[in-house]
C-alpha cells in the first residue's frame, strides 16, 4: 500500500501541493482528475522523489525507493537514435533487471513487430505504448501514468484503455492514471481522486455508468472550488 | 559505476556528433601534412609539429568542450533527464559517469590524431619532405600526451558547467569555440602559465624546443601546475554542485 501523508510543496508564493493525504492499494486503478495546473504531475514527481516536498510518502510502511515505481511522466521520453529494443535494454541495465522479458513487454503493447525501429521513427501512439511497456518492465509495485493518452487519436486512446484494463491491471500492481479526459477515466478507473489547486477535493469509487454523470460531478466540484477560491 | 559508464557508451550508438568531433580533431594533422605535400623543400620535424600543435591547441579544447556538452545534452534533448535521475543512482555518480566517459573519449580522439600523425610520418619521411633535427618523435609523443593530459580534465570541467547551466547545446558550442580562442590567446604571454591551456601548450613545446619555454622554468612549472590544480578543482566542484544541487522541483 502506498501511503501519502500530509504532503505539501511550496515554491515562493505558490503552493503546488497542499497537505495531500492518500492511501493507494494494489490491484486497483486510480484515476486522478483535475484541470491543468491542479498539481497532478507535481504529485507524481513527488512520489518519485523529484520534489523537495514536506510530509511522508511510504510503501508498506517502508521508505520509498524510486525503483518501486514505473512511470510515464509528461511525455514518453527515450533516446531517439536507439531502437525500441535497445531503449528497453538500456532501461533494464539501469534498473539491474536480471534477464528482462523485453519480448513479452513489447508483445503486450503490440510493439514487438517494431522492435528494430529507432524511437524517432515511431508514431506518437507507439511512443506512448512503449512508455507504458517501459513503466511495467521489472514489475514495479506502482505505476504512474501522467496523461498517457495525450495527443492520441480515438483509436489510440481505446488501445491504451484496453491495455491498462484488460492486460496490465493485476493484484500486484497499483496503477495511478492522471487525465482530464473524463471518458477515459470513467472507462478504466476503479477509484476517482479529484485534485484542484494542489488539494485533494474528493475521493470516491467509480460507479459511473456513463461519462455524462461523471462530467456533471466534475463540473460541480470544479465550479465549487473556483467559487471558494474567489 | 561500471553500469553507468557502460550505459553512457550504449547511448552513443548512431550519434554522428562523435564523427564530427573526430574530423575536427584531425584537422591539424591533415592540414599540416597536406601543407608539406603541396610545398616544395624540406621541413624539420620540430617545425611540422609546431604547426600542428598550434592548430591542435586551438581546436582540441573546442572539441572537448562540445563533447562534454553533447554528452550531458543527450538527456536534455531527449527529455530523458527525469527518467535518468529516477533510476536510483546518486546524482554525483551520474555526473562522474558522464565526465569519465567524456575524458575517455577525449583521450581516444587525441590518440587517433596521434595515430594519424604516426601513419603519415613514414610517408612524409620516404618522400624526403622532412628532416630529423634535434627533435625526436619520442620527444613529440611525450609533449603531446602531457598537453592532452592537462587539457582534457580542465576543459571537461568547464564544459560541464556551461551545459548544465544552459541546457542548450548551441550556447555550449559557441562558448566552446570562444574557450578555444581564449585558450590560445595567452600562449605567447610571458606569464601565461597561470592559464592552464597556455601552460599545457608551452609545457608540450618544451619537449620539442626548450628555448620556447618560460624564462624561469622551475618557477613557471610550479606556478603553472599549482594554478592548474586550483582552477581544475574549482571548476570541477562548481560543475558537481550545479548538477547535484537539490531543486525544489526537477524538470
Amino acid at each position: 500500500m502506498l501511503n501519502i501523508e500530509n504532503v505539501s510543496l511550496t515554491i515562493g508564493a505558490y503552493t503546488l501541493l497542499d497537505n495531500i493525504s492518500l492511501q493507494l492499494n494494489e490491484g486497483k486503478i486510480y484515476g486522478l482528475l483535475g484541470p491543468n495546473g491542479a498539481g497532478k504531475t507535481t504529485l507524481f514527481k513527488s512520489m518519485l522523489g523529484l520534489t523537495a516536498y514536506s510530509g511522508k510518502i511510504t510503501s508498506d510502511n517502508q521508505l520509498l525507493s524510486s525503483r518501486d515505481f514505473g512511470s510515464l511522466i509528461e511525455y514518453p521520453a527515450f533516446y531517439n537514435n536507439l531502437t525500441v529494443v535497445e531503449n528497453l535494454q538500456l532501461h533494464s541495465q539501469y534498473l539491474e533487471i536480471q534477464q528482462p522479458d523485453i519480448q513479452s513487454s513489447l508483445e503486450q503493447v503490440d510493439l514487438w513487430g517494431a522492435r528494430k525501429k529507432k524511437f524517432s521513427q515511431l508514431s506518437l501512439g507507439m511512443k506512448q505504448r512503449l512508455g507504458i511497456a517501459r513503466a511495467f518492465l521489472g514489475t514495479p509495485k506502482y505505476l504512474l501514468l501522467d496523461e498517457p493518452t495525450n495527443g492520441l487519436d480515438p483509436m489510440g486512446i481505446k488501445e491504451i484503455r484496453i491495455l491498462l484494463k484488460d492486460k496490465l491491471k493485476s493484484p500486484q500492481h497499483c496503477i495511478l492514471v492522471s487525465s482530464h479526459n473524463l471518458t477515459e477515466i470513467a472507462a478504466i478507473a476503479d477509484e476517482l481522486i479529484f485534485i484542484h489547486g494542489g488539494q485533494i477535493i474528493k475521493t470516491m469509487q467509480n460507479t459511473f455508468e456513463n461519462e455524462q454523470d461523471l462530467e456533471k460531478l466534475y463540473e460541480d466540484i470544479m465550479i465549487s472550488c473556483q467559487k471558494e477560491g474567489a | 559505476m561500471k553500469t553507468l559508464i557502460i550505459n553512457e557508451f550504449r547511448k552513443l550508438k548512431r550519434e554522428w556528433f562523435l564523427l564530427m568531433l573526430l574530423l575536427l580533431t584531425l584537422i591539424p594533422v591533415l592540414t599540416g601534412s597536406l601543407g608539406l605535400f603541396l610545398n616544395e623543400g624540406q621541413k624539420p620535424l620540430g617545425d611540422l609539429f609546431f604547426f600542428i600543435n598550434n592548430q591542435f591547441s586551438l581546436f582540441f579544447p573546442m572539441v572537448v568542450f562540445i563533447l562534454i556538452g553533447s554528452l550531458f545534452y543527450q538527456e536534455y534533448k531527449n527529455k530523458t533527464y527525469i527518467n535518468w535521475i529516477t533510476y536510483g543512482y546518486s546524482k554525483t555518480k551520474l555526473f562522474f559517469s558522464k565526465t569519465i566517459v567524456g575524458i575517455i573519449i577525449a583521450f581516444v580522439l587525441a590518440g587517433l590524431m596521434y595515430l594519424f600523425l604516426v601513419a603519415f610520418f613514414p610517408i612524409i619521411m620516404s618522400m624526403g619532405k622532412i628532416t630529423i633535427g634535434s627533435t625526436s618523435f619520442i620527444d613529440i609523443t611525450k609533449g603531446f600526451f602531457l598537453e592532452v593530459l592537462l587539457l582534457v580534465p580542465i576543459t571537461i570541467g568547464a564544459g560541464a558547467i556551461v551545459i548544465n547551466l544552459s541546457r542548450n547545446i548551441v550556447v555550449t558550442s559557441v562558448l566552446g569555440v570562444i574557450y578555444g580562442f581564449v585558450s590560445v590567446f595567452f600562449i605567447g604571454a610571458s606569464q601565461g602559465y597561470f592559464i592552464p591551456a597556455a601552460f599545457a601548450y608551452r609545457l608540450c613545446m618544451y619537449f620539442v624546443d626548450q628555448t620556447s619555454y618560460y624564462d624561469n622554468p622551475t618557477m613557471a612549472t610550479l606556478t603553472g601546475l599549482t594554478s592548474y590544480l586550483i582552477i581544475f578543482t574549482i571548476l570541477f566542484l562548481i560543475g558537481l554542485l550545479l548538477f547535484t544541487r537539490k531543486r525544489k522541483i526537477e524538470n
